[in-house]
């Protein structure tokens, strides 16, 4: 009887033992990966107007009938952060909690709007519905995509309250919406720039 | 009364002995990095910074090789709890300042002066893991019960100790995995 609880005990701790060893390699790799992989930056398309650029006032209705002026000089208002989502786009329904909670933690400088395309207005009622983004401000403009040129989605604008374009860019993680206030905080619009930059 | 079996009580004074004389040794043999480590708290004025770095690394080596000769003093426990409560309001008072950026000096690999590892920087994390280490310092003073150890229970020191460096440094690389998470927003990692 003591013999078999001896050699159970022996086991139990040779596995606690090769489990401690695995969760401190796990957690080595892990801290290896983030050294090795840096956060990429947006995309940032080359067509439309260009970053430091004033942008054209457009004035666009949201879907509960409210206007506003997106772009234009001299309004000096919060930095307006503009998420191009669709109801046709799975990875815009992914980004959109990800860019509340990025742009609620900016509140005191920063709002949050939503735009998007399209004639079905039922759909994009349900949309906003199903996403609990009524709060926001949605616009659904032709007009406003065709400005900056939004060719695929989600799609991130960044206008600074004196209307100037501070950075743009295709996002698909938190990390590449973080990358557009980056570039904006910093002045440096791409990581191409910032190498031109250092070197 | 609480009265413990002898085996947690060696199992800890073993466990402190370890962290104290690797913590004390990395100190000594990387004198111009803790310096530099040093410097970075801005607690000490910059002529003793040379000594004060000297006297942590010698007192942290002394208490652990005061750990391993089991005196069972309260001295020991006593003197590195008290070193532990100073390092956590050390790190409270720069936390305070709002220099969460400034290496903490707690990793062993990166006192190390070729190292190309990330360091942890300040976080309360570390007041928390202090006073937890305290906890476990204080517990080797609760009164223990006689007996004779058997194989067994060497066999299960080495493990349980085994076990516990592994934690502690899983513990350690993932505060400084939170660090290099959180400076990725400032964009410096």
């Amino acid at each position: 009887m003591l013999e078999t609880v001896l050699i159970s005990s022996i086991i139990q701790w040779v596995i606690i033992l090769i489990l401690s060893v695995m969760l401190f390699a796990l957690t080595r790799q892990v801290g290896i990966l983030h050294e090795r992989v840096a956060p990429a930056g947006a995309l940032q398309p080359t067509s439309g107007p260009k970053v430091g650029e004033i942008t054209e006032k457009i004035r666009v209705t949201s879907l509960d009938g409210n206007e506003f002026d997106i772009g234009g000089s001299g309004d000096g208002q919060n930095i307006k952060f503009i998420l191009f989502i669709s109801p046709t786009c799975p990875v815009c329904k992914e980004l959109v909690p990800t860019a509340i909670a990025l742009i609620g933690s900016e509140a005191q400088r920063m709002e949050l709007f939503f735009a998007s395309d399209g004639e079905n207005m039922q759909q994009h009622k349900s949309y906003v519905t199903d996403l609990e983004i009524t709060d926001y401000p949605y616009f659904v403009s032709e007009r406003l995509g065709l400005a900056y040129q939004v060719s695929k989605l989600p799609f991130a604008v960044l206008i600074d309250g004196d209307g100037v374009l501070r950075s743009k860019g295709l996002v698909n993680t938190r990390e590449h919406m973080e990358s557009l206030i980056e570039a904006m905080d910093t002045g440096v619009a791409t990581v191409q720039e910032y190498v031109g930059l250092q070197s | 009364m609480i009265v413990f079996d002898p085996l947690v009580q060696l199992t800890l004074s073993l466990g402190f002995g370890l962290l104290l004389t690797i913590s004390g040794l990395s100190k000594l043999s990387n004198r111009e990095s803790f310096e530099s480590v040093l410097r970075g708290y801005d607690l000490l004025m910059e002529k003793v910074v040379p000594s004060g770095a000297f006297l942590i690394g010698g007192l942290e080596l002394g208490l652990g090789l005061l750990w391993f000769s089991l005196s069972e003093s309260k001295f020991v426990v006593v003197g590195s709890s008290l070193l532990l409560l100073t390092y956590a309001l050390v790190i409270t008072i720069n936390l305070v300042r709002g220099r969460n950026y400034i290496d903490c000096g707690c990793s062993f690999s990166s006192l190390r002066a070729n190292h190309n590892r990330s360091s942890s920087g300040l976080s309360f994390h570390l007041v928390y893991r202090n006073i937890v280490l305290m906890c476990f310092a204080f517990l080797t003073l609760v009164p223990v019960f006689e007996r004779e150890f058997n194989v067994l229970d060497y066999f299960i020191i080495f493990f349980a100790l085994a076990c516990s460096v592994l934690f502690y440094g899983a513990m350690s690389q993932l505060l400084v995995n939170r660090s290099t998470i959180n400076s990725w927003r400032q964009g410096d990692a």
